[in-house]
């Protein structure tokens, strides 16, 4: 390794490694200790500039440090959110769970800092497994089956994404990990973007996320919105910066993604569609590939991590304290859970670009640049999509969860309560970064790869903005009861998956293992029998025919046998007279053949 | 005999040879349990660490045979005891030879009946197994050969499970069909070239037709032992019913005689033919990926779901051999190492989850993950290797047979990715049940984890997992001259010759 | 926090006035802002452009989740254990 650059990645694995061993009083300060490590490093990182930790492998080099402005700030955020996580999780005492989770995160700074595609896919690989367990480890009837749907789709994006690095290493000779072509995308640039997309949730391969991140357990989803979508989204800025699909495809996630939420009963299960729509701005940002552009999608990026990852630790400590997690068994809780409630409200303005809070400074950036590069109608669309986001989390989430109509049981309600000391300190970290984000993006800004003048504090957006939010919420008011929530589960491409997965284990299962069994039925029945046939045939020629021949020769020799013993008296003068004969007999055809 | 590089003093490849053999006469004699085992346990580890120095004394620089002997055997008919290590073979045998003492602790336990037999049985094997990797002269190779067939019945004929009878017979009658092929091929060649020098018989300029009976003659026996898609079929049931050590036996040495074979004498001895018949045959190995990844993933037996894994793995061997690119061929080598550590070590752990619950179906061993935690962690990398996660020794290998596929042609690779697919699918599914099983799991608390000698076994194998994972470029060493060498006379051969453009577009 | 709500709820009537009077002087505050920056055609013509914007997108997308919803895509919550083939509870 190269001196200067530390990899983050270290202190986290390393820290997993030797968690099991530390016990008693000692947990919690090192549980604390080790992402602030890592924290540590990136922010001592953030000095330098360049490709580091350069190691040869095969015919290769790989580079395990690559840091430029990118990097760097996507590092930032990763490392921060490991330290709130792990702070949110503190008082969990199952080893695993941390271990799991800074695996986790150590795969996602990896692949943040890798600069070839060969590193990439060992961390990429490391951040699906390790991330699986994330879900796992709530231990519900369900949960491995979706731990296994989880882990098989994303070993299939790992694979694609193979196969389109090895395409591309085969077409350019290089595994660096750089823009592609994207203005003429070729097989390699397409297979690479879908691996890198399926993490990102595009639609249609993102049915995984809603499901995997209700289904996880309520530190673990913390993490989960956090690192595997937005390792997605550093993945598309670097490799697919300009991608035009990709704008028409961020649009359809965020109007697909708020659709969706605004259906959903699980709270938990919204958040992950918003996650689907927000991921959508990112990726509209990508698409569009201008220096605003990409500054937006970063700083969405950055903003967006800190407020998902504020609901969700709302939402966990609702699922903590209570058990449940369906608006259809909650509501009322602002009396029993304030503080909880006032985080996750900080957390609901933000995301719904409220002036002030963290996704103001950043949404407003990829409008910008998508009415720059005259996309009105992808920009609209996502007007309208912003607006939905305020709907359904600005909105329905907390009036139907904290105020409404009060659902709980009699044992949701005496169960509910403010969370731990820990989750509290967590949570208020969260939301005093999102309104310093959304006060002060000039720090922000400054980390962000393009060096752009840009403001978002300016008379005619805020304007804009409250009138948005103003009225949207009037609509909302108005119309309430129809977005009532109602105990249902929302059908998804998954349910197609599904029916398919089943038809093709079917599949597998009867024909195929039947031609199988056939097959070796045949060799049974044409092989054997036929074989049999033959050498039963043979078998018969054999002692009939052959024997037969050697039978017949053996009685004619027995017979003449018996004819010759006559020629044998006992007497020596006999024997000697037949025998002068045969050699007189002999000598004389010798000599005649000799003279011919 | 300017190809081979003579070992002065000791003969320590026939020493290598004879060791076991010399080893299993003992076992005549003195029938004793304790003592088969032990003595067994000693001239194998006896015969590993002699094997150390072929890997310190190798010159990977040069594509000669080393520590080559050349005695006068029956000169009559030009027969010679000739004997020699190249790149192509050394890790062969030095898996052979480090991987019998591991088979030897398997069986500690496993078999109680006539152990000294097995045992002799076992010493046998590793003789013609080590023979086979490095003899020289055609009628020695074919004598090592067959040598393996009968030990190997006899290991599935009398120490093997509920249908022994019909996987032993199956086994032997499969592999002898090709071996005669391969007979009537050696004995052609011998009329052709008057010897039977193998090295003697590479690159000559024998007729198109004479060539492609001699490498259909040839391939049939190899796919026959690899087993490639469709002469798979005595696998599953070969390795179903045979005992632990037999199971690895097979899979990690039986199966790379099948691959070597193809490398050693289809590529060098019948070159015009090989390149004609390329295609068809890496669609072949194509087949082989994805069936047995469909057949495994319908598997309700752990053996058969491995024996069909190991179809599809010895499909990418087959498939990087046959792009006949520098990358393909390495990829493969390493694929055959990596197949025979990975696929041993499973293995081993479905016969220990065997030994304690006396039955290899799933069914009956869900949920062992909580009473036996060493269990399922050692179970849980070999999976991960099997399926090729990277920083296991299968993603090197996976990695360069699709590289070297790729350079060849995008929809050969394209077409093997799936294959990548549904080994995961159905390593993960074996895990999910195996580990954790599902809702309604037979109970499993009086399962014992995994003893000191169990993990002593399976711990070894682990290091080289993730040692050819993280830090393949010494095994790579090891092979690359001599798979230039091989590949640049291939190429310049080619050159002269023009065939595969005129048949196969 | 929860007095502070709870002095809220009390005066409901008043915070909902309030709550108005607010929507009105954003509205008017649309009509006097410079609209220099303005991005497209369509926010320097009309009048209360985001308002009306606003009020539309959020009727707009209620109505086709209530629409979505009904044609089928809100499903019991039981629903694969239903549609499942009777062999397969592994998945």
């Amino acid at each position: 390794m190269t001196s200067g650059f530390l990899h983050p990645s270290i202190f986290l694995i390393a820290g997993a490694l030797l968690l099991p061993f530390i016990q008693g009083p000692l947990r919690r300060p090192y549980l604390f200790l080790a992402p602030l490590l890592s924290l540590g490093a990136v922010l001592y990182n953030a000095a330098l500039a360049g490709s580091y930790g350069l190691v040869n492998f095969l015919d290769w080099q790989l580079v395990f440090g690559r840091v430029d402005k990118l990097s760097t700030v996507f590092a930032l955020i990763m490392a921060l959110m490991a330290v709130i996580g792990t702070l949110y999780g503190l008082h969990v005492d199952r080893a695993g769970e941390h271990m799991a989770a800074w695996f986790y995160a150590a795969g996602s700074l990896g692949v943040i800092y890798s600069g070839d595609y060969l590193s990439l896919f060992l961390f990429w690989e490391m951040m699906a497994f390790a991330s699986v367990f994330l879900i796992w480890f709530r231990r519900r009837p369900n949960s491995l089956a979706v731990g296994f749907r989880y882990l098989v789709i994303h070993t299939i994006g790992g694979i694609t994404l193979l196969a389109g690095i090895l395409l591309h290493y085969q077409g350019t000779g290089s595994i660096a990990f750089d823009l592609l072509d994207v203005a003429h995308p070729g097989l390699a640039t397409w297979l690479i973007m879908i691996g890198f997309g399926l993490n990102a949730a595009m639609v249609p391969l993102h049915s995984w996320l809603p499901e995997a991140y209700s289904e996880a357990s309520f530190n673990g989803a913390v993490f989960l919105c956090a690192f595997t979508t937005k390792t997605a989204v550093y993945a598309l800025a670097r490799a697919c910066a300009g991608m035009e699909v990709l704008v028409v495809m961020g649009v359809i996630m965020a109007l697909y993604g708020v659709i969706y939420a605004v259906m959903e009963n699980d709270i938990r299960k919204l958040l992950a569609w918003s996650i689907v729509s927000q991921v959508g701005y990112m990726v509209a940002g990508v698409g569009i590939g201008t220096d605003l552009a990409i500054n937006g999608a970063v700083a969405h990026a950055v903003a967006h991590i800190l407020y998902k990852s504020l609901l969700f630790m709302g939402t966990g400590s609702v699922l903590y304290m209570t058990g449940k997690t369906k608006f259809t068994e909650l509501g009322g809780l602002h009396a029993k859970m304030p503080a909880t409630f006032f985080f996750t409200l900080v957390g609901c303005l933000s995301i719904s670009a409220v002036p002030f809070f963290a996704a103001y400074a950043s949404k407003s950036m990829i409008i910008s640049a998508g009415f720059e590069q005259h996309l009105n109608w992808a920009v609209w669309l996502l007007m309208l999509g912003a607006t939905g986001t305020f709907m359904y989390n600005g909105l329905k989430l907390p009036y139907f969860l904290f105020f409404g109509s009060n659902k709980c049981s009699q044992a949701t309600w005496d169960k509910a309560g403010d969370p731990p000391r820990n989750m509290l300190i967590a949570m208020t970290l969260g939301a005093t970064m999102c309104i310093l984000v959304g006060t002060v993006p000039g720090f922000l800004y400054a980390l962000l790869p393009h060096a752009i003048a840009y403001t978002p504090y300016t008379a005619y957006q805020l304007t804009e903005t409250m009138q948005l939010l103003g009225f949207a919420a009037l609509a909302f008011f108005l119309l309430k009861k129809y977005v009532e929530p109602v105990d249902r589960v929302c059908l998804d491409i998954d349910w197609l998956y599904r029916q398919m997965g089943h038809a093709f284990l079917w599949l597998i299962k009867r024909p195929l293992q039947w031609c199988d069994t056939a097959w070796g039925e045949a060799y049974r029945v044409v092989g054997i029998g036929s074989l049999m046939t033959v050498s039963r045939f043979w078998s018969w020629f054999d002692w009939n025919a052959i024997d037969g021949v050697v039978d017949g020769i053996a009685r004619g020799v027995r017979a003449l046998g018996g004819k010759v013993r006559v020629l044998q008296s006992g007497q020596i003068q006999v024997v000697l007279f037949y025998l002068s004969s045969l050699a007189a007999v002999m000598l004389v055809t010798f000599v005649v053949s000799q003279l011919l | 005999m300017e190809l081979l590089l003579i070992k002065e003093g000791f003969p320590l490849l026939s020493f290598l040879i004879f060791l076991p053999l010399a080893g299993s006469i003992a076992l005549l004699f003195f029938h004793g349990q304790t003592f088969a085992r032990l003595w067994t346990l000693l001239i194998t580890s006896l015969t590993a660490v002699c094997s150390l120095p072929l890997l310190f004394g190798f010159d990977p620089a040069s594509s000669k045979y080393q520590f080559a002997e050349a005695y006068a055997w029956i000169p009559r008919l030009n027969i010679n005891y000739i004997v020699g290590l190249d790149g192509i073979s050394i890790l062969l045998v030095l898996l052979t030879t480090l991987i019998m003492p591991f088979c030897v602790l398997a069986s500690w336990k496993y078999i109680q009946q006539r152990v000294a037999p097995f045992m002799f049985c076992l010493l046998v094997m590793e003789t013609s197994m080590v023979g086979v990797f490095v003899a020289l002269d055609f009628v020695l190779f074919y004598i090592f050969w067959e040598f393996m067939l009968i030990p190997m019945y006899l290991l599935i004929a009398v120490w093997g499970g509920p249908r022994k009878a019909y996987a032993s017979i199956k086994f032997f009658l499969y592999t002898l069909a090709g071996s005669v092929l391969l007979l009537v091929a050696i004995i052609a060649l011998y009329l052709e070239s008057g010897s039977f020098f193998i090295p003697e018989m590479m690159w000559q300029p024998y007729s198109l037709t004479f060539q492609v009976l001699v490498f259909l003659a040839f391939f049939l026996a190899f796919a026959i032992k690899v087993p490639m898609f469709p002469f798979h079929t005595w696998l599953p049931a070969a390795h179903v019913e045979a005992p632990t050590a037999g199971s690895v036996i097979l899979a990690s040495v039986l199966l790379k005689m099948g691959t070597y074979g193809m490398l050693r004498f289809c590529l060098p001895i019948t070159p015009d033919a090989t390149l004609l018949l390329a295609q068809p045959i890496l669609w072949l190995s194509i087949a082989g990926i994805i069936y047995g990844g469909f057949t495994a993933l319908a598997q309700q037996d752990m053996k058969k779901l491995i024996a069909y894994s190991s179809v599809g793995h010895m499909g990418f061997v087959t498939l990087g051999i046959f792009v006949l690119n520098g990358r393909g061929v390495e990829g493969a080598m390493l694929q055959m190492i990596n197949h025979g550590v990975t696929t041993g070590a499973l293995f081993l752990c479905v016969g220990m989850i065997y030994e304690r619950t006396h039955s290899r179906e799933l069914a009956l061993s869900m949920g062992v993950g909580k009473y036996m935690p060493w269990f399922v962690t050692f179970l849980a990398f070999f999976s991960l290797s099997s399926f090729g996660f990277p920083g296991t020794n299968s993603f090197i290998g996976e990695f360069l047979v699709l590289a070297g596929t790729f350079e060849h042609s995008t929809s050969l690779a394209l077409a093997a990715i799936p294959g990548a697919v549904l080994a995961a699918a159905y390593m993960l599914r074996m895990l999910q049940k195996v580990v954790w099983g599902g809702t309604a799991n037979p109970d499993q608390s009086y399962l014992t984890d995994l003893g000191p000698r169990e993990i002593a076994v399976l711990a070894p194998f682990l290091l080289f997992v993730f040692w050819i994972g993280l830090g393949p470029q010494p095994f790579i060493n090891l092979m690359h001259t001599s798979v230039s060498a091989l590949l640049n006379q291939l190429h310049h051969w080619q050159q002269h010759q023009q065939v595969a453009a005129v048949l196969w577009n | 926090m929860t007095t502070l709500i709870a002095y809220l709820q009390a005066r409901l009537k008043t915070v909902v006035t309030v709550c108005f009077v607010l929507l009105a002087a954003i509205a008017v505050a649309s009509l006097l802002v410079d609209t220099q920056h303005a991005h497209s055609w369509a926010e320097r013509r009309v009048p209360f452009f985001w308002s009306l914007f606003g009020f539309a997108a959020a009727a707009l997308i209620i109505g086709a989740a209530r629409w979505f919803g009904r044609s089928g895509i809100q499903a019991p919550v039981d629903v694969y254990d239903r549609t499942l083939l009777p062999c397969e509870e592994e998945e």
